[in-house]
């Protein structure tokens, strides 16, 4: 009695199973998962300070000068960036030696365009900047051109007058950036960048053209273009996290539809295949 | 991207070493414009016998007009662009003995002016006109010059006459 009790629990446990598998089977194995991990990155202001300036400020005699530069992230790719600067520097001509001296703000945004990988927080990036100077120019000393060498037969006679500088001077450039910002440490960041300026207006009512302005570097004197560069260390100051946004590549946007698309036309194939059945097992009453 | 940095470095290198090559053309420091007038007839040019002028200091003449000519009645004499003040020697009746001396009817003339600077260019720097010139003749026992006027106090360019000198 016991043992055909026993053989009944034997042959309804495996009929469960059956059942069980059955089921299994009919749901599809997925192949490619979607991660469901979110990669939180880190948003905040990145505060830093350009150390070229610094050190050409140590190495040359005739250069001051001091760059902060700040920016924060808004999106996935965007950041808004903005330069504070002062610079002073004496140029030295073949005649004359003059000192322009100022400061510089720019502002504009940069756009991350480096896909980083897991935990990466690297950029290579495309910016514009808007960028206001104000200065002054000094001349410090002249010579007189005179091509007549009757007083002075070795070079140009330097004079003994003092011109007056040149204040309140304004120049307003548009820039474009193209750079790379790498992280060093947690939050800390080395950053590259060259510039392109195209000058929109200065002050060049004076006596004195503007050779050179704060922020713009040199100025010529038939065209509107200027490069400058900037090497700076920076710390992000992590304020919020947001989940990256990771990007669909082409190829799996293209197999994620072609399943999508074959998992409906099977769902179909059953469905009508189901009506059938139906239909055929009435017909069968 | 390794060849595009590369590339990038030798373009910014090329925009700092590649200088224009300056020269001026633009402009010119002016000299002074004399001309010399008999003084008794004051609408006759006279030319000085054998005349010679040395800047003070200086151990050759101006080479704008012939040293030793008699037939010079108007000359260029070059200022000293970079101070407020320049003094020649008008010499006439002029001879230099073997050792360079010179001798002969020494009359000395400071000039005064206020150097007026202009920038030109680049290559030029800057240039200089002059404003307020007074001239001052030394007197001594017999000086060969009488009188002088100024035509023109502002020496901005050298075609007008800015100085007369009567003798």
């Amino acid at each position: 009695m016991k043992m055909k009790y026993t053989l009944k629990y034997i042959t309804s446990v495996i009929g469960l199973f059956v059942v069980f598998q059955l089921q299994a089977q009919q749901k599809k194995i997925d192949l490619n998962p979607k991660d469901t991990i979110t990669h939180m990155e880190s948003y905040g202001i990145r505060l830093g300070m350009d150390f070229s300036k610094k050190i050409l400020g140590q190495l040359k005699p005739d250069f001051e000068g001091l760059e902060l530069v700040a920016d924060f992230r808004l999106s996935q790719t965007l950041y808004l960036a903005a330069e504070l600067g002062n610079e002073k520097k004496t140029i030295t001509e073949d005649t004359y030696t003059f000192t322009p001296e100022g400061s510089y703000f720019k502002i504009g945004i940069d756009q991350n365009t480096y896909d980083n990988w897991y935990g990466m927080n690297n950029m290579i990036h495309l910016g514009g900047r808007l960028a206001y100077a104000k200065y002054s120019q000094t001349i410090n000393e002249f010579a007189v051109f005179d091509t007549d060498r009757y007083w002075n037969p070795e070079g140009f006679g330097v004079s003994d007058q003092t011109l007056p500088s040149y204040t309140g001077l304004s120049a307003m450039w548009l820039e474009v950036v193209f750079g790379a910002k790498v992280e060093l440490f947690a939050n800390i960041f080395l950053n590259a960048s060259v510039r392109g300026g195209y000058l929109l207006s200065h002050d060049n009512n004076t006596n004195f053209p503007n050779n050179w302005v704060p922020g713009f570097n040199a100025v010529t004197e038939e065209s509107k273009f200027g490069v400058g560069y900037n090497y700076s260390i920076s710390y992000l100051i992590p304020i919020f996290k947001k989940p990256k946004v990771y990007k669909e590549s082409e190829e799996a946007k293209k197999k994620r539809l072609q399943t999508a698309s074959e998992e409906k036309s099977i769902k179909k194939a059953q469905r009508a295949s189901d009506k059938e059945e139906k239909k055929s097992s009435k017909q069968s009453l | 991207m390794k060849r595009s940095i590369l590339f990038l470095v030798i373009a910014l290198g090329c925009f700092w070493s590649c200088e224009k090559d300056d020269i001026c053309i633009a402009g010119d420091t002016p000299m002074m414009r004399i001309t010399f007038v008999n003084f008794i007839d004051e609408t006759l040019e006279k030319a000085p016998e054998r005349l010679l002028i040395v800047g003070k200091d200086k151990t050759t003449p101006i080479t704008t007009i012939s040293p030793g000519s008699s037939s010079i009645t108007e000359a260029l004499i070059p200022l000293v662009p970079n101070t407020n003040q320049t003094e020649y020697y008008l010499v006439t009746n002029a001879s230099i003995d073997s050792e360079g001396n010179v001798s002969g009817n020494i009359d000395a003339l400071i000039l005064s002016y206020t150097p007026n600077p202009k920038y030109i260019s680049k290559a030029c720097g800057y240039i200089v006109s002059y404003d307020n010139l007074i001239p001052i003749l030394t007197p001594d026992t017999d000086n060969w010059i009488k009188k002088i006027t100024v035509l023109s106090p502002s020496i901005t360019n050298e075609n007008e006459v800015h100085l007369k000198i009567y003798h």
